[in-house]
């Protein structure tokens, strides 16, 4: 089974790359762009498959958008990704986006992300390769309140090395970041965090926080983060932080004193880690698949058939 | 009706011998009290025959109904009818309170039965409300965020759903207030029957106003010293435990081959320092 027949093409979804007949008013469809338009609540699929040929895949919210987009990258043989995304003044955003590739060469990711004048986008990222990875983010609050809260959940399994970059950058004053990293290694997988937060001088009363938690299961597994604040004015507010950790043992005991075998309490340890990321999800199918798949990557379990859409 | 008997235990963690020869039989329908001073033993033994794997046994038994369960793994322990309310219950962030005690008690179920799903959400309700533990509970991540008193009122709601055979609750009265003490004493007073043995481990009298024992043992130095009525209760309330001083012939009541591990806070050096107190 592959992720990709999660989604069909149905009026909330396209294939970039391929031909789209679908119209969707105040959304403009081109192979290598979505822009959005209009005062009406939108909801797109975006399923990023197959060949990517284009350099970069654009993505742009007009003035007072309100979107909710899921982001797919299933299957996709590229070895660079490029997105960028602007979010025009007072655009609030909902953004998943998911990477859920087979085994693949190493294959990097990169965003950028502008934010206008109180503009808010909500961003949901789970890294789930089978395969190396290197995941850039490069966002700019450019304008007054702009804010963003992101969460991501990256997975490093056998053998493989996940580098995750995040660089946030204040460019405007009252502007807002909040970031929450989950980060699971195993199998002798490495996950490597790089998290900045850059407040330029002037840009007062703007809020950096970050918050990073990293879980090893296995031996050889390693979790590496590096938070940085770089600030350079007086009048913000900023936080920074990372727990890397195994499962305790007074955990285990807990659960295990409650008659749970010990590897339901590691699961239940395991998705009780997932649950932050797949609460906000807001699809059950595809919160589901990513439960399942986890699960297989992490405890060794089975992916079942999904229901076809 | 269940028996646990715990014959001639000694223990040793890291070394250091924690229990040496403890001996204690409990049956269904009674209710023991172990007291005694800070760090004489009484938390290492409960953890000891739930299965805690940092310490080793090394000699004497545990048997449950006749059978030792020295052999069992923890959660074959809590399947055999065991159950610690633990002093610090730990937080398990994203996993559900509801889901917790419904896997917990469904891990007890035969190899053909099915949870009632709807009974059980029922039961968990009333026995929320007989906590007093508001609306929500079911939801709310399994200890985080719960208050002390909360974290110990929610280990007597899983052990009323879970219904052991034989339940330590070690310092179930820690953290909580007179009213919530009350609750959680007649609630654990409403379980007692023929079905259950259970033993009180605490520093307080005032606990067992609530709970009242059939046994009160007193715990020094690893090892169960004296055994007898509620009339113990009363003499250590109003005596402390230094009249056995002079009853078991010691200087003091702490262990001094025992020296203490002071931690100086999370970025500081773990070390052992000799002879400070």
């Amino acid at each position: 089974m592959k992720p990709k027949a999660l989604y069909t093409a149905d009026q909330a979804t396209l294939t970039l790359g391929e031909t789209n007949p679908i119209r969707i008013p105040g959304v403009t469809i081109k192979a290598d762009s979505v822009t959005f338009s209009g005062k009406k609540k939108l909801a797109l699929t975006v399923l990023v498959s197959g060949d990517v040929t284009s350099d970069v895949i654009r993505f742009a919210f007009g003035k007072k958008t309100q979107v909710a987009l899921k982001v797919l990258l299933f299957d996709t043989n590229a070895k660079r990704i490029r997105f960028r995304y602007s979010l025009g003044s007072e655009a609030d955003v909902s953004l998943d986006q998911i990477l859920l590739t087979p085994k693949n060469p190493p294959l990097t990711v990169a965003r950028q992300i502008r934010i206008q004048a109180n503009a808010k986008l909500r961003c949901l990222t789970g890294i789930f390769p089978e395969s190396s990875c290197l995941y850039q983010d490069d966002i700019r609050l450019v304008g007054i309140g702009a804010a963003c809260h992101l969460l991501s959940l990256g997975i490093a399994t056998k053998s493989h090395r996940i580098q995750l970059g995040e660089t946030l950058y204040h460019q405007a004053k009252q502007t807002v970041s909040e970031l929450k990293n989950f980060l699971i290694a195993t199998d002798g997988g490495t996950l490597d965090c790089v998290v900045s937060g850059i407040i330029q001088k002037g840009m007062m009363e703007s809020r950096c926080e970050q918050a990073n938690r990293g879980l090893l299961l296995g031996e050889k597994s390693t979790i590496s983060v590096d938070p940085r604040l770089l600030i350079d004015e007086y009048d913000v507010k900023a936080s920074h932080g990372a727990a890397i950790g195994r499962m305790s043992d007074d955990e285990l005991f807990y659960l295990e004193s409650r008659g749970l075998s010990e590897d339901e309490a590691k699961q239940l340890i395991v998705f009780g880690y997932l649950a932050p990321f797949m609460d906000q999800l807001g699809d059950a199918k595809l919160s589901d698949y990513l439960t399942k798949f986890v699960k297989k990557q992490v405890m060794g379990g089975s992916v079942d058939e999904p229901e076809q859409a | 009706m269940a028996t646990l008997e715990i014959k001639d235990l000694v223990v040793s963690v890291e070394d250091t011998l924690i229990l040496q020869g403890v001996n204690l039989t409990v049956s269904g329908n009674e209710t023991h009290a172990i007291m005694g001073p800070n760090g004489t033993g009484k938390s290492t033994l409960a953890q000891i025959v739930m299965g805690h794997p940092k310490y080793t046994v090394e000699s004497g038994d545990i048997l449950l109904d006749g059978t030792s369960i020295l052999g069992l793994s923890v959660d074959e322990r809590s399947r055999r009818g065991l159950f610690l309310a633990m002093q610090n219950p730990v937080e398990v962030p994203g996993v559900t309170n509801f889901d917790f005690v419904k896997t917990a008690v469904s891990a007890r179920l035969k190899e053909k039965e099915r949870l009632r799903i709807g009974k059980f959400i029922l039961q968990f309700e009333d026995a929320a409300k007989a906590l007093n533990m508001g609306q929500g509970l079911s939801q709310r991540y399994l200890n985080q965020g719960f208050s002390g008193g909360e974290k110990k009122r929610n280990e007597i709601l899983q052990m009323s759903l879970i219904r052991p055979k034989i339940a330590f609750l070690d310092e179930i009265d820690s953290g909580l207030d007179v009213d919530a003490l009350k609750l959680v004493g007649e609630n654990v007073t409403k379980m007692k029957s023929p079905d259950l043995g259970l033993v009180l481990i605490t520093h307080y009298e005032r606990l067992l106003d609530y709970i009242i024992p059939d046994v009160v043992h007193i715990m020094i130095r690893g090892t169960i010293v004296k055994t007898g009525g509620k009339e113990l209760i009363q003499k250590i309330d109003r005596e402390g435990y230094d009249w056995l001083k002079a009853e078991l012939g010691i200087d003091q009541l702490e262990d001094p081959s025992k020296s203490r591990q002071y931690t100086l806070g999370s970025c500081a050096t773990k070390k052992t320092i000799s002879g400070l107190r």
